[in-house]
């Protein structure tokens, strides 16, 4: 087991790497950069001073040149100064991280419940109407693009309820009742479009799991229905479930650029959105690197997880 | 499914007992749609999309690009029964001619990425060692790029078009594919009758092609489905961002962002009916993409009461 | 009594010898010696509405500053929202009912006065008691010349934008305490102008030499408000002033700068009154009124800088005059315009000029753009072009552009032009498409102007223009561009410039399709905006103030 996660541990490495060649030259490739982009907001430049920049931020260098210095600094725990504001790449990252963890938990929160609950109950009700229309209506839920609900939701409640939910982000500490509804919304039209995927995973494994004998054997004892759900079916169906859970975290970590631009959330999606437009290098390239850590991070400890809660599986 | 030569036997055997292939395909169409409703619901509006698309020219009451700016910002009516846009283009002819566009990008999008991620899947199952630790470490890597952002920076890097816009998405949907290809093909590479098939003296070309592929096409199956889902909300996403297919063309995706969002209050037709057409499409082939997972998933097998 | 008649004849000839003075002085300039009389014109309240103190006012941006240094950069989110208004400038433009929205007419604001002793000199007297802020280190001392040399010289940092702005100044002089002296290196008649702009904000030096640079701050100046809090991509707080050197203002307590990168939100937080003012196009405002029938509406006349339709000059067949006019001619302005603005719009020629009344009349200007399919196509035929695919390349920062675009298209095919759309974003078109070496056949996007046709000209018509996009090397166009800029005599300029106006509309290397009217809602309780040229700050802010008789919905 340990040589395991050591190996796994190991091939991180070149996986990272290979990401970090990945975002530099994908970075560097997109046409403009950080002077121009400066250089833009306003209606005159004179070509010597973007040299003079561009110098300064160390952008005159040849490619192989600015990938080494960069890399450089990373393997030292240095990600480098943001070209656009001049501050830590690292400081912003963790400035914008609660945020977006804040989200995808309660994502994976509303998704979970949702979806488990949804799974469940149509399992249990396998091919009853009940069952067309909850699994209809959780993938109808991922059907519709994710910025279209986030702005019916913004718009009609102002003008039907005379109702905005905060746009100011306060940390849960600070005033939990505002920072909730800042992200009640949010986090539930994520979660909402994620649960399809979990409930179907759910549903999957209760319907194998309800077959097994020892299922049989508790109908077979007369014991009540919620009984033989709840203790028996539940437990061993969701080890898949959670993992999933898991998985899906690390990837929603990279997926909340549009939520938490539409509702004004300080997170990292919204940093690596701005980051392209204005093509600030340093700054996408640390974050790219530091979500890929975060994914590969999680989906060892998904792995390792699913290991340990089934016995069956051995490494 | 083909399970060694011996299976083959057996089904040649019996495909030839039958009546005709029509006959057969119809009553496997029969029995799908009676265990999976929800399945043959989806299968319908695959079926009707793709028909829309292919048949375009036909069923569109106007030309899709034909500007009036006089008629701009209709409600629905007789004459346009789904309305005219911010620059006077009739609605329903700009959705109908969408539907083509969402078929393309979706399906060219996932056709390319699927085949590219068999291939390296199928490659790297198979020859094992060296090979397979590279490849999967190169999708690992693509992997762990945040989707949107990735899909963003191709567009961005090479400009935004029909077609790059279908390259991006293809290498987005890549790694995935191939971590499940190959999964499925190392479980299928165990088995008794590729050994018998290299004992045979069969090269590894043919090895790959004929006996294993064919074993793998389930999960291919799904995966697509599912995939084409994704592909035309991620399209919608980057139209979104700006980084869609170009104006004037009739993406849905594009007709939901700028416009639509702006002139809601006024015009809300402007997204409803997009926003339905793309809806309904994902709808589809997410039911379509269920219902074959759970046809073809052995795990599955046995779990349907009739 | 000989010492009373030499006492007489003294004081005679010192009058005499002052009288001489203050006419040679008087030259007929650009600009008249002012004194500071009242403060320069402010918006009347309507009758019998004093402006009340407290409250505190809520605006929005898009997004966040990257960073603290108003002198090494030049976005809106720090020269005109956030902490815009905790530094002051030495000059600015004056405003209310007496000046018309585009007039950039040139008052002082810390300069109480100046003077032109010599065409390339300038003397500027400062206000006294001015103080900066009560922050350390700088503790709330009173701001001299040293410190506007001082900035001035920052500012001129080569490398950075901001010394754009001060790149016709030789050099900067303090000759005393509140004496402020500047020596052009060649005669600039946009010189007061530009100087007046916005961005040129006089910084504190102690923050320089104690921190290297500004970027994390602290914001010090000696502006109407005091900065107080940055929250990162949520908001930017700052706190009224109490010893503001324009005595009484401002009248809120404090400004405080949403920012919400969405429009849609950005509208639903002023419908709930969470946001007291908002910027926007004729559709949402309409649509805002529907729903809060209570706010007032304000539509401005419109601005110099709108939709630019540039050619390739370099690039057959665009580099034939004919195929321009053709082009020119055979597009529909009005159509294009109409259907994203809905009639709310003026014509314009993208040049950032002094006033309106030195523009081409708008009667002129939509005489001679309007559509004549026919002379376009007959202007072809002798160019010898019967028909062309090429790119429309579009900027898609807005969808305004995008739709205007797709409308331009199509007309485009109606002369004979089948261009398909090539979107880029802004970097892109920035690095791609602004400087020469662009290869596309035609760009259509938004313009961005300078605060003076000088440098507009300079950049976008000069032949050694940074943004000459079109590529065009025109001599005669040339001298047209560097004479006027040294020409000191208001008519005589105003002249030339119309020359220019007809010489570039005919020679078609560029032209604008139209400006819009900026439509900005204003919640009930909201009093003091005006609306002037100076729109690159929100000098407004300190001018506001809010009704407590009105009822507020927040």
């Amino acid at each position: 087991m340990r040589e395991y996660v050591l190996r796994r541990i190991l091939l991180m490495i070149p996986t990272l790497l290979g990401v970090t060649v990945l975002v530099f030259m994908l970075t560097h490739l997109v046409p403009g950069d950080v002077v121009m982009v400066m250089v833009g907001e306003s209606a005159q430049f004179d070509p010597e001073n973007v040299e003079k920049l561009r110098q300064q931020l160390g952008l005159d260098k040849s490619l192989p040149e600015q990938y080494s210095s960069w890399v450089g600094g990373v393997v030292r725990g240095d990600l480098g100064k943001s070209l656009w504001t001049g501050r830590p790449v690292s400081e912003t990252i963790m400035e914008r991280l609660p945020v977006t963890f804040e989200l995808a938990l309660l994502a994976i929160a509303i998704s979970s419940l949702l979806a488990i609950l949804v799974g469940v109950i149509s399992a249990i009700r396998q091919d009853t109407p009940i069952d067309y229309i909850v699994r209809v209506m959780s993938i109808g839920g991922l059907s519709v693009p994710e910025f279209w609900i986030a702005t019916l939701i913004i718009v009609f409640p102002a003008i039907w309820f005379n109702y905005l939910p905060p746009m100011r982000y306060t940390p849960i500490f600070v005033d939990p009742w505002a920072n909730l509804q800042q992200f009640g919304i949010p986090a539930f039209t994520m979660g909402v479009r994620m649960s399809a995927g979990v409930m179907r995973m759910t549903r999957s494994q209760m319907l194998e799991v309800l077959r097994q004998d020892y299922i049989r054997t508790a109908w077979a004892k007369g014991l009540r229905e919620r009984v033989v759900i709840y203790r028996h079916a539940l437990k061993n169906a969701l080890i898949p479930v959670i993992t999933m859970m898991g998985t899906q975290f690390s990837s929603l970590m990279g997926g909340t650029v549009i939520v938490e631009s539409i509702f004004s959330l300080p997170g990292v999606g919204r940093l690596m959105l701005d980051s392209i437009q204005v093509r600030d290098y340093t700054q996408l390239q640390g974050n790219v690197l530091f979500l890929a850590i975060v994914f590969l991070t999680m989906n060892l400890i998904v792995d390792l997880t699913y290991a340990w809660l089934d016995p069956r599986i051995n490494y | 499914m083909a399970r060694g030569r011996q299976f083959t036997e057996a089904v040649i055997a019996e495909r030839l007992a039958e009546k005709s292939t029509g006959q057969r395909v119809f009553k496997r169409l029969w029995r799908f749609c009676r265990t999976k409703p929800l399945g043959a619901i989806g299968g319908v509006l695959v079926l009707f999309l793709i028909l829309v698309a292919i048949l375009a020219d036909v069923l569109a009451p106007y030309d899709p690009l034909l500007i009036n700016p006089a008629l701009k910002l209709q409600p629905p009516d007789a004459k346009y029964l789904l309305g005219t846009d911010q620059t006077g283009r009739d609605l329903l002819s700009r959705i109908i001619h969408g539907s083509r566009i969402s078929i393309y990008v979706g399906t060219l999008a996932v056709c390319l990425g699927t085949l590219s991620g068999t291939l390296l899947g199928l490659i790297g199952a198979y020859f094992g060692g060296k090979l397979d630790l590279i490849i999967q470490r190169i999708m690992d890597s693509v992997m762990s790029f945040p989707m949107l952002i990735l899909a963003m920076s191709l567009v961005a890097m090479v400009g935004a078009s029909l077609n790059n816009v279908v390259i991006a998405l293809a290498i987005v949907f890549t790694p995935g594919t191939s971590r499940v290809i190959r999964g499925a093909v190392l479980s299928v590479k165990e088995n008794q009758y590729v050994d018998a098939a290299r004992a045979l003296g069969a090269s590894d070309r043919r090895i790959m092609l004929l006996h294993i592929l064919p074993n793998v096409t389930a999960p291919i199956i799904v995966l697509v489905s599912i995939q084409v889902a994704g592909a035309i909300l991620v399209e919608a996403s980057l139209s979104f961002l700006g980084l869609g297919v170009p104006p004037p063309a009739p993406s849905w995706g594009g007709m939901l962002s700028g416009a639509a969002r702006k002139y809601m209050e006024i015009a809300p037709w402007l997204a409803i009916f997009p926003g339905i057409a793309i809806s309904f499409t994902v709808l589809g082939f997410n039911l379509l993409g269920d219902a074959l997972r759970d046809v073809m998933d052995p795990r599955m097998r046995g779990t349907d009461k009739r | 009594m000989r010492s009373k008649a030499i006492a007489l004849l003294l004081g005679a000839l010192s009058l005499l010898v002052l009288g001489v003075g203050c006419v040679s002085t008087g030259q007929p300039t650009a600009t008249p010696s002012i004194k500071a009389t009242a403060a320069p014109g402010t918006t009347p309240a309507a009758a019998g509405e004093e402006p009340k103190y407290g409250g505190w006012l809520i605006d929005r941006t898009n997004d966040d500053p990257p960073h603290l240094d108003p002198q090494q950069v030049l976005v809106h989110t720090l020269h005109q929202y956030g902490a815009s208004q905790s530094w002051s400038t030495l000059l600015r433009y004056d405003y209310g009912s007496k000046v018309g929205p585009l007039d950039a007419t040139v008052v002082g604001d810390l300069a109480e006065s100046w003077q032109q002793p010599e065409p390339l000199v300038f003397v500027f007297k400062l206000r006294q008691g001015v103080k900066y802020h009560d922050i350390p280190p700088v503790n709330g001392r009173e701001l001299t010349a040293e410190d506007v040399v001082y900035s001035y010289n920052r500012q001129s940092t080569k490398g950075w934008q901001n010394s754009e702005f001060l790149a016709m100044v030789d050099k900067w002089e303090a000759p005393d305490k509140y004496t402020v002296k500047a020596t052009l290196k060649k005669p600039d008649a946009a010189f007061l102008v530009t100087l007046a702009s916005g961005y040129n904000k006089i910084i504190a030096k102690e923050v320089v030499e104690e921190k290297g640079d500004l970027k994390q701050g602290p914001v010090i100046g000696t502006g109407a408000f005091i900065f107080e809090k940055w929250e990162p991509k949520a908001a930017i707080h700052i706190k009224k002033n109490p010893n503001y050197y324009h005595k009484g203002k401002p009248y809120v307590e404090g400004v405080t700068t949403l920012l919400m990168p969405d429009d849609s939100t950005a509208q639903a937080a002023f419908r709930t009154g969470k946001l007291d003012i908002f910027p926007t196009q004729k559709v949402t405002a309409d649509t805002t009124k529907k729903t809060n029938p209570e706010v007032a509406l304000n539509v401005s006349a419109g601005s110099f800088s709108g939709h630019n339709l540039v050619f390739n000059t370099k690039k057959p067949p665009f580099n034939d005059e004919r195929v321009r006019d053709a082009i020119s001619i055979g597009i529909d302005r009005k159509q294009i315009m109409d259907t994203v603005y809905f009639g709310e719009w003026i014509y314009t020629m993208g040049i950032a000029l002094p006033g309106s009344d030195w523009q081409i009349s708008q009667e002129d200007l939509a005489k001679s753009y309007t559509r004549d399919v026919a002379k376009a196509k007959q202007l072809l035929a002798e160019a010898g072009i019967t028909g062309y695919t090429g790119e429309l390349t579009l900027a898609y920062t807005y969808s305004t552009y995008s739709d205007a675009g797709e409308v331009l298209q199509s007309q485009l095919k109606d002369i004979g032009f089948n261009m398909t759309i090539k979107n880029v974003d802004s970097p892109t078109y920035v690095s791609k498409i602004l400087p020469k070496g662009w290869d596309g056949d035609i760009y259509y996007g938004p313009l961005g102007l300078a605060p003076d046709a000088t440098a507009d000209l300079m950049q976008m018509y000069h032949s050694t223009g940074s943004r000459n996009s079109s590529g065009h090397n025109d001599p005669k166009l040339d001298k047209m561009i560097e004479d006027q800029a040294g020409e000191m005599n208001l008519d005589k300029r105003k002249a030339m410039l119309l020359e220019i106006q007809r010489y570039i509309q005919d020679k078609n290397y560029r032209t604008m399709t139209g400006a819009a009217k900026g439509f900005t809602l204003i919640q009930p309780w909201l009093k003091g905006r005006y609306f002037s040229f100076d729109s690159r700050r929100n000098r407004w802010w300190e001018e506001a103030w809010l009704d407590p008789a009105k009822p507020r919905n927040r």
